[in-house]
């Protein structure tokens, strides 16, 4: 494993945006901001939990990390180093995306042995044809679907969802890679065996020492598995800090409706109107919203918060994009954030 | 594979191929074996129809129909399978390319292949042809599979643009696959069906126009072929004076061989869409039929 045991992150996405070409309600063309501005840093041997709501940007993001989209603004660097412009071969050996939909990310016309063969040869070439057979049997062993030899020569229409997304992150971990990306690895997958995968990525974080980018939009398997909890709202991060302070303590609005609207097993009783704050639509990224983007759907929102963008406090182990927190446990101005707002 | 083979369609229609392929490659040795001559004259048998002597009746210069018929089948095989797959090759290369590189790539591309789609391919075969003096047919089939492509290579466009969209592709692609190699091992076996159909669609097309070309008289006139046999039968009025045996049989193997690649297509066409099966939908109607007898006798009950 080709790791620089130094301080620094491994991947970070410093003030990185992504804009499309989008359309506004009215069908006028406009920019859209799918990340506005999001510095995060993935350290080593961490699983860093993204999330938020469908529309914030979280897969946008991650699709950034994996060099699907070009950066329009600010940089991704690994290793502290800016990757734009490197060759992406090179890149992909230390970094893998896992997809969404294990029914779509793999070749159905393609064996186990091809899909996981080519992504070793790829980077590996100097292997022999029984040497890669080992690996693939290997890898199938690490993602249990075991007896290996059973599996290998089968096709993914043989297998089941969760199957097929063991065989994706078998694909991505047949690089050993530092970096893993998953884009919502469990959300196709029946409730059962979603578990399962999450258990999988803890393992392969503490055995081999990968990073993990993990992205859901539920909160409680986030809590599960993750070491840090990043929250995303109409493209920009709103709060981050250690998971289980988050979760316990949240700061941000946002992050507190996040938590209220997940369902909670220990309640017995169906929730009465009221229990749980006003669930809103989402905030349309196409839409230009002035000051804080959660504004129009704040409960606990000030003037302030539609005149001025919010930067990022720190509000103990917590970073929160919120005009509440300002002044509270002697506020640092994260860095360069005065350039947040909005032409 | 398995289903191909069970559908009973496709075995029909490639059988009928197989029989005419077959009959292309060794139908020469075979006439020469039974000591037949395409070329022979017999001057006892003008224009006669059907014997023992002449299976197939003989042309008005005595030659033995039957010989030139099964002499003709390669001519013509051969320039329906080389324009189908010179035809195919094209059309699978540049509609790919065009559809995975997208951008600028498939702009240009797509602009060349919308205005060679405007020229009226069977009147430039025939300019062509009438150009090149005693064409072979060789150079007749590269000049029809070069004109044939641009349609088929559109529809492997489209097919090929929502491939590139899908997950796969993007996993391949984040995996460090490069391009090519995505295009020829990854993209090309999902357009197996839209393939095999335009193939076999090009290699009618193909014996279609060879055929037409010698019809009128601008094919290889010193070569035996269905086209040309035809033709000949045309201009010695064989037509007129009702001698059947003279341009039915070539006619017909044409038109045999039109309706085998058409029945390997309507079979492709029901095992990729189960709502084309026949004895499926028979099986259905028979269930439905038997449901509702069923209920209509639990309702009078």
């Amino acid at each position: 494993m080709t790791r620089t045991t130094g301080s620094g992150p491994v991947l970070s996405a410093d003030q990185l945006s992504i804009i499309f070409d989008g359309k506004d309600a009215a069908g006028h063309a406009v920019e859209v901001r799918a990340c506005n501005k999001v510095s995060l840093d993935l350290h080593a041997g961490e699983i860093v939990a993204l999330v938020g709501e469908s529309g914030s940007g979280k897969t946008t993001l991650a699709r950034a990390f994996a060099r699907i989209f070009a950066p329009d603004e600010g940089e991704i660097r690994f290793h502290g180093e800016r990757i734009t412009g490197r060759p992406k071969r090179s890149f992909y050996r230390h970094v893998q995306l896992v997809y969404q939909d294990p029914f779509a990310s793999l070749n159905s016309l393609k064996t186990i042995r091809h899909i996981l063969g080519r992504t070793i040869r790829i980077h590996k070439p100097e292997l022999t044809r029984s040497e890669v057979t080992a690996q693939i049997l290997q890898l199938l062993e690490m993602v249990a679907l075991t007896p290996a030899e059973d599996y290998i020569d089968r096709f993914p229409s043989s297998l089941s969802g969760g199957q097929r997304q063991r065989i994706s992150i078998a694909r991505a971990l047949a690089v050993e890679p530092d970096v893993i990306l998953a884009d919502e690895p469990t959300s196709m997958l029946d409730v059962s065996i979603r578990l399962d995968v999450l258990n999988l990525l803890d393992a392969i974080r503490r055995e081999r020492g990968v990073t993990i980018l993990y992205i859901t939009h539920d909160i409680a398997s986030a809590r599960y598995v993750s070491d840090r909890m990043c929250v995303m709202y109409s493209g920009e991060l709103v709060e981050s800090g250690p998971t289980e302070e988050v979760v316990s303590n949240p700061r941000h609005p946002y992050t507190q409706l996040l938590l209220a609207s997940a369902p909670d097993p220990s309640r017995t009783k169906p929730a009465e109107p009221g229990d749980t704050p006003d669930v809103d639509e989402p905030a349309d990224p196409s839409q230009a919203i002035s000051g804080c983007r959660f504004n129009p759907r704040c409960p606990a929102v000030m003037d302030r918060c539609t005149a001025e963008k919010p930067p990022l406090f720190t509000v103990g182990e917590q970073q929160v994009k919120c005009w509440l927190y300002d002044g509270v446990e002697a506020p640092t101005r994260a860095r360069s954030t005065d350039e947040e707002h909005r032409p | 594979m398995d289903r191909l083979l069970r559908n009973p369609k496709v075995v029909i229609g490639l059988a009928i191929l197989a029989f005419f392929v077959l009959v292309a490659i060794f139908g020469p040795w075979l006439i020469s074996a039974l000591g037949l001559n395409p070329r022979a004259v017999d001057d006892g048998a003008i224009a006669t129809p059907p014997s023992a002597d002449h299976w197939l009746g003989t042309n008005n210069t005595g030659q033995d129909l039957f010989a030139q018929l099964v002499v003709g089948a390669r001519g013509s095989v051969v320039v329906g399978a080389l324009a189908g797959t010179i035809a195919t090759v094209m059309a699978v290369a540049v509609g790919t390319t065009s559809g995975y590189l997208g951008g600028t790539a498939d702009r240009t591309i797509n602009a060349i292949v919308n205005v060679l789609m405007t020229l009226p391919g069977f009147a430039l075969l025939f300019i062509i042809a009438g150009y090149v003096q005693n064409a072979g047919y060789i150079l007749i089939a590269l000049v029809i599979g070069l004109l044939g492509w641009p349609g088929g290579a559109r529809s492997i466009r489209a097919q090929t643009l929502s491939l590139r969209n899908r997950d796969f592709t993007s996993a391949l692609r984040t995996t460090g696959e490069s391009t090519w190699r995505i295009i020829l091992v990854e993209v090309i076996p999902h357009l197996g069906g839209v393939i095999s159909a335009m193939f076999l669609s090009a290699l009618v097309g193909g014996i279609f126009a060879e055929s037409s070309l010698a019809f009128l008289g601008l094919g290889d006139t010193s070569g035996i072929t269905w086209g040309t046999m035809i033709a000949q039968a045309q201009s010695s009025g064989a037509i007129l004076r009702g001698q059947w045996w003279y341009f039915l049989p070539p006619g017909l193997c044409i038109a045999i061989i039109g309706f085998a690649t058409a029945l390997i297509n309507f079979g492709l066409d029901e095992i990729t869409n189960p709502k084309l099966n026949s004895s499926l939908a028979a099986r259905t109607r028979r269930f439905n039929a038997d449901l509702a007898r069923a209920n209509g006798r639990k309702v009078t009950a």
